[in-house]
């Protein structure tokens, strides 16, 4: 769906290049996230991708041809979520739907659908100005998602969000994804690119060297360990065994038959972890 | 009119509803458009009452024939000052950077807004002139058509200047001062085509230096310097629109 092939920019005027030979490909129906400091350049993966942005170095690829080739109607099969509102305050949001939905030359979906998908339903006849920064954020994902694209990009789109609402948003991609939708997101919140994201890559110092499910990535980056703690005298205890050999290892089975056994986890890295160890050392 | 085929009939009304309902519920822009409209109105119904009143108070005849270039232009300009106002809201409030990851683009809305801004006021501008220049309806069109690339003028200089909408505000006031502007030809003496740079001085050209014939040198060197602004802004607005 998407090809970067040594990709580079620099913006004008800056001293050093914000991308400097990124390659990533985000496949048909996936959810990748890109994730990276601030500044890392995300956005600006986003945007050339969206051929928004010029004067870049290297391929960038989307729906198999170069970027800019397909000129305006590229934008009838994609939809942008920005990281910040980009809305009409002065209109209700339905107002706000029905104009994006008119700006399209395809079909596209009914906006008290979308609002009703997003919580919205009952806010579709006041004014955006009167709109939390959260609804406003769920608004702006409703208007990426007025012309029904196959492909969409998600700049932070839980920014703002309370955990309920957030996971509702979360909830929505899983769907998108479930729908054949390709989901290209940035994000900071790792815990949720974790929850979404088939595939992430780290974005550092221009590249993205760094690419796989969350999963693998925590594996590879924590310990092949079991951690358990137990109920002692005075205070819990807490022992430690690798998880080679464990179902042969005398203390661990003599602590799972005492029955003092309070909590059980494998040691594998959070994607905190490995975003810390990644680009930890890099200044935002 | 590459606007219009660019934008299908119900983009175009969609765009149309948009500005209107963004107009209504902002009582500032309301009362300039208001204001903008009216003033030819009120010019023409108490001309003579006007003019007995300045010669009273201040010695000057017939003060409404000095008035006429200013009420003529004063609509575009606040048409144009409102149309800005929106485009800075636009910017800042971010549908502009929506309305790019559109078919339309943010140059197809670009060209909506100046091309709806233009119409409006040539419109204005005709009914201004019927009303205040009815001895010269010779002069009628080639107005019009001037002054509504002055409201679009005035629209660019608003966004290629002003950083936000309280810089907006307050630039409004210094762009108020270019209704004065076709007051520079009434300087009767060659210097005056000093001011020539200033796209307003040629209105008060055609309007006061002009007979009621049509001069169409005057005309065309009014249009070369309408548009050699416009160009200019444009750029300036392209590169601070991102």
């Amino acid at each position: 769906m998407i090809s970067l092939e040594n990709l580079s920019y620099a913006y004008p005027r800056a001293q050093t290049a914000t991308l400097a030979g990124l390659s990533l490909d985000v496949k048909d129906g996936e959810i990748f996230g890109l994730l990276g400091p601030s500044g890392s350049g995300k956005s600006t993966t986003q945007k050339i991708s969206m051929g928004l942005l010029q004067d870049f170095g290297g391929k960038a690829l989307v729906f198999g041809q170069p970027v800019g080739s397909m000129g305006r109607k590229f934008f009838n099969r994609i939809g942008v979520s920005f990281e910040l509102p980009t809305l009409y305050l002065r209109l209700t949001a339905m107002e706000n739907l029905k104009l994006y939905a008119a700006l399209y030359n395809g079909p596209t979906r009914d906006p008290l659908e979308l609002l009703t998908l997003l919580g919205l339903e009952k806010d579709a006849d006041k004014r955006v100005s009167d709109f939390s920064k959260g609804m406003k954020m769920r608004l702006n994902l409703c208007r990426a998602l007025i012309n029904d694209p196959d492909l969409l990009f998600l700049d932070e789109p839980t920014t703002g969000q309370d955990p309920a609402r957030a996971r509702l948003t979360r909830n929505l991609i899983r769907q998108l994804k479930e729908e054949g939708k390709t989901i290209f997101l940035t994000t900071h919140n790792m815990a949720e690119a974790d929850e979404v994201c088939d595939r992430v890559g780290f974005l550092v110092k221009g590249r993205a060297d760094i690419i796989d499910t969350p999963a693998n990535l925590k594996q590879k980056h924590g310990q092949r360990v079991l951690e358990v703690t137990t109920t002692a005298p005075t205070d819990s205890e807490r022992h430690t065994f690798p998880m080679e050999d464990l179902g042969a290892n005398k203390t661990f089975l003599n602590l799972l038959q005492s029955g003092k056994i309070n909590t059980m986890h494998t040691l594998e890295a959070s994607l905190d972890d490995v975003f810390i160890k990644v680009a930890g050392s890099t200044d935002d | 009119m590459s606007t219009f085929l660019v934008l299908q009939p119900t983009q175009l009304w969609m765009l149309l509803r948009a500005d209107a309902i963004s107009i209504v519920r902002e009582p500032v822009l309301l009362v300039n458009l208001f204001i903008g409209l009216t003033l030819p109105i009120l010019l023409t119904t108490f001309r003579s009452e006007i003019d007995a009143y300045t010669a009273s108070t201040i010695g000057i005849d017939s003060f409404s024939a000095y008035a006429v270039s200013f009420a003529l232009i004063i609509p575009a300009i606040l048409v144009g000052w409102v149309t800005g106002m929106l485009l800075l809201e636009d910017r800042d409030d971010g549908p502009l950077l929506a309305l790019e990851v559109t078919p339309v683009g943010k140059g197809g809305f670009i060209l909506y807004r100046s091309f709806t801004l233009a119409l409006i006021a040539f419109a204005a501008t005709l009914f201004s002139a019927h009303l205040l220049l009815p001895e010269k309806p010779g002069l009628h069109l080639p107005l019009a058509f001037l002054i509504s690339l002055e409201s679009v003028l005035i629209s660019f200089t608003l966004v290629a200047i002003a950083s936000n909408k309280v810089e907006g505000m307050a630039l409004s006031k210094i762009l108020n001062m270019l209704a004065l502007a076709p007051l520079l030809a009434l300087f009767d003496a060659p210097w005056r085509y000093f001011f020539g740079v200033v796209p307003g001085f040629w209105i008060g050209e055609m309007l006061y230096q002009v007979d009621s014939k049509i001069s169409l040198s005057v005309f065309l060197i009014a249009l070369v310097v309408h548009l050699g602004v416009l160009l200019m802004l444009y750029r300036v607005l392209i590169r601070r629109l991102g």
